[in-house]
């Protein structure tokens, strides 16, 4: 069982982490509302809210909506919407041990400034790959 | 030398303008990431940031002692670091999401701090060409010089 929160703890949560590793989205989106990519894992069987007073979901788009934190400003969830409850990408941060972790791909990478660059060699994708 | 810079949220209620020293970085310790998910990115204002429309929308959490983070509390975007003003730093420091300005060009990665916060399973190409600091590097950039 794995648990993780946000800065304040307004937000808690566990559940079995799938064994997908970190997907890294670089989206404008994505960047703007973490100030950087998106660093993403999922949850086998979903996210199980312990502490959601915090919890508020901002509509992004018409394919996703984002759970932030309106306690402390944390960037915690992404969601499709018509997702089932609790089926979200978490982003890796918010996990308590997110020690040993493995990027296995990077998506939306037309829209990555050209400034930064990841050391890994996983796949970059386009958005009409990803 | 600044360049006067226009930003906004992902909703776009709060814009902001602000003047930014050169270079951009990246912080890897556990607040930030915990905060953002990864690595924040940021650039400097030099002085404040003004805030142009949304004031109101602008949240803000006591990180530490020495510092608040400020967010959209409509769209959850992080929008400001703010190392509070000391002794030393009469106006403190504003760390600006570098993700939020319209105009990207003259964005130069040029350092990254709490590297010894990074858990080590990711990092940014061409470490080498970048001012690389650890905690111990960067509280003693802002702590208060020894007198005499
Ligand atoms: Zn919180
Ligand atoms: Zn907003």
């Amino acid at each position: 069982m794995e648990s993780g929160s946000c800065l304040c703890g307004a937000v808690t949560f566990q559940g079995q982490r799938s064994n997908r590793g970190v997907g890294v989205c670089h989206c404008k989106m994505c960047r703007v509302q973490n100030s950087g990519p998106l660093m993403a894992v999922r949850f086998e069987g979903g996210v199980t809210l312990t502490e959601a007073r915090g919890l508020k979901w901002f509509a992004s788009s018409d394919i996703g909506k984002r759970g932030f934190c309106a306690e402390c400003g944390s960037t915690l969830f992404w969601s499709a919407p018509d997702a089932a409850d609790g089926d979200w990408d978490v982003s890796v941060g918010t996990l308590d041990d997110a020690a040993d972790e493995k990027i296995f791909e990077h998506i939306f990478v037309e829209f990555q400034p050209a400034y930064y660059d990841f050391a890994d060699d996983t796949p970059r994708k386009r958005s009409d790959e990803a | 030398m600044s360049d006067v810079k226009t930003a906004a949220c992902l909703y776009g209620t709060v814009k902001m303008s602000a003047a930014l020293k050169p270079g951009l970085g990246a912080c890897h310790c556990s607040s930030c990431r915990r905060w953002c998910g990864g690595p924040l990115m940021s650039v400097h204002a030099e002085g404040a940031v003004e805030v142009t429309a949304g004031a109101e929308a602008i949240k803000t959490y006591a990180s530490s002692d020495w510092a608040e983070r400020a967010f959209c509390g409509e769209c959850g975007s992080g929008l400001y670091y703010h190392l509070q003003p000391s002794e030393h730093f009469p106006q403190g420091e504003y760390i600006v999401s570098a993700c939020l300005f319209d105009d990207q060009t003259g964005f130069k990665f040029d350092h990254e701090v709490f590297v010894d916060g990074n858990p080590g399973w990711y990092s940014f190409s061409g470490e080498e060409t970048r001012n690389r600091m650890t905690e111990a590097d960067v509280f003693a950039m802002f702590a208060p010089k020894e007198e005499g």
